[in-house]
């Protein structure tokens, strides 16, 4: 069997794993393609939604320490400490719809999904943070 | 300021479900394809699924790293991932082969390991590569015998030597993109009817003949 041969099979098989395997063009397709072969895509996505909330949530976590060290220079005291959570939730919503108004790309459904687990320092500074960034905006327009 | 996690960027993004599921297709695809040129299944311990789970847990931890700079989508560069650790997992499931190596000539002289070494791969190993070839090449058979005397998915099936991408597949066969991949659904139904015992026990018969 020469090594010609071996490439040239090798090579077949590749392609066609490729062509059957995720070439659908949409989730819905993959939905369908995967439910034919048994495989349980509700609990599929439901895993890939886990490995999420545990894994790249390290990014929040980070977000929040270099939001602290960058709001040292801010002046922290525009959020008094006994604004209650669904003031600060609320403040937020304004400030990032502000901020889409004037050209700011920003997802608020990000920040929507994370506001479950976010503490109240976290969000306190946020609507600093967002707060700053507001203003540089409006400087810029 | 912490470095981005670009990956998580992505697979947090609105492309991110579907990413995950092209993934788990390629994996469930890549298994069969495996088995085929092993005659085996994946162990029990081991799933498709567990398989991109690894994969996508690494790749948001940083463990195994992804350089947008050599491999701009990110789908592309998991596929890598996948198709490297699932071929890996079916080379552990090998059972080792136990058939000697003849070593004597027709002439009755003995040939060395040089002799049959080569490209530095082991007797076994060389061995190995034989049968998965010849595995491969009878899951071939299996399949265009499935297409029989359907034009369309021959074409494609010959186009499979070039490439696995519908839009250079409908490049070479003239076929519709549309129809490249109504096409695949029914190289799919084709590919879930063949076995790796199947192909084992094909193999058998004709290495017998």
């Amino acid at each position: 069997m020469t090594a010609r041969k071996r490439e040239e099979a090798a090579s077949f098989l590749n392609n066609l794993g490729e062509l059957l395997g995720g070439t659908e063009q949409s989730k819905e397709d993959l939905v369908t393609s995967l439910r034919t072969r048994g495989i349980d895509t509700d609990a599929a996505l439901s895993e890939f939604r886990k490995i999420l909330d545990e894994h790249a949530p390290v990014w929040r976590k980070e977000a929040s320490i270099a939001r602290r060290a960058a709001l040292k220079g801010l002046d922290e005291s525009a959020v008094p400490p006994s604004t209650s959570r669904s003031t600060l939730i609320e403040t937020v919503g304004q400030l990032v719809s502000a901020m889409r108004q004037l050209g700011a790309p920003m997802e608020v459904g990000a920040y929507h999904r994370e506001f479950r687990e976010a503490t109240d320092e976290d969000l306190r500074s946020l609507v600093a943070d967002l707060t700053a960034q507001l203003e540089s905006l409006k400087r810029q327009k | 300021m912490p470095e981005p996690n670009l990956p998580a960027e992505v697979l947090r993004g609105p492309d991110g479900e579907r990413i995950y599921l092209a993934l788990v297709s390629y994996a469930d695809r890549m298994a069969r394809i495996c088995g085929w040129t092993s005659g085996k299944v994946l162990p029990t311990a081991a799933s498709p699924q567990s398989v991109v789970h690894d994969i996508v847990v690494k790749v948001l931890q940083g463990t195994r790293g992804w350089d947008p700079g050599k491999e701009p989508d990110l789908l592309v560069a998991m596929k890598g991932m996948v198709r490297s650790d699932i071929g890996h997992l079916f080379e552990r499931v090998e059972t080792e082969r136990t058939e000697p190596i003849n070593k004597s000539r027709p002439d009755g002289t003995e040939r060395s390991e040089e002799d049959i070494a080569s490209g530095g791969k082991t007797p076994e190993e060389l061995l190995l590569d034989t049968e998965r070839t010849k595995l491969a090449f009878t899951a071939m058979d299996l399949i265009l015998q499935e297409i029989g005397n359907n034009e369309e998915l021959e074409l494609v099936f010959l186009a499979l030597n070039e490439t696995g991408k519908p839009a250079e597949i409908s490049e070479i066969t003239g076929l519709p993109v549309g129809r490249v991949y109504t096409l695949k659904r029914e190289l799919e139904r084709i590919a879930e009817r063949i076995t790796p015992q199947r192909v084992v026990r094909v193999a058998r018969k004709k290495g017998q003949s």
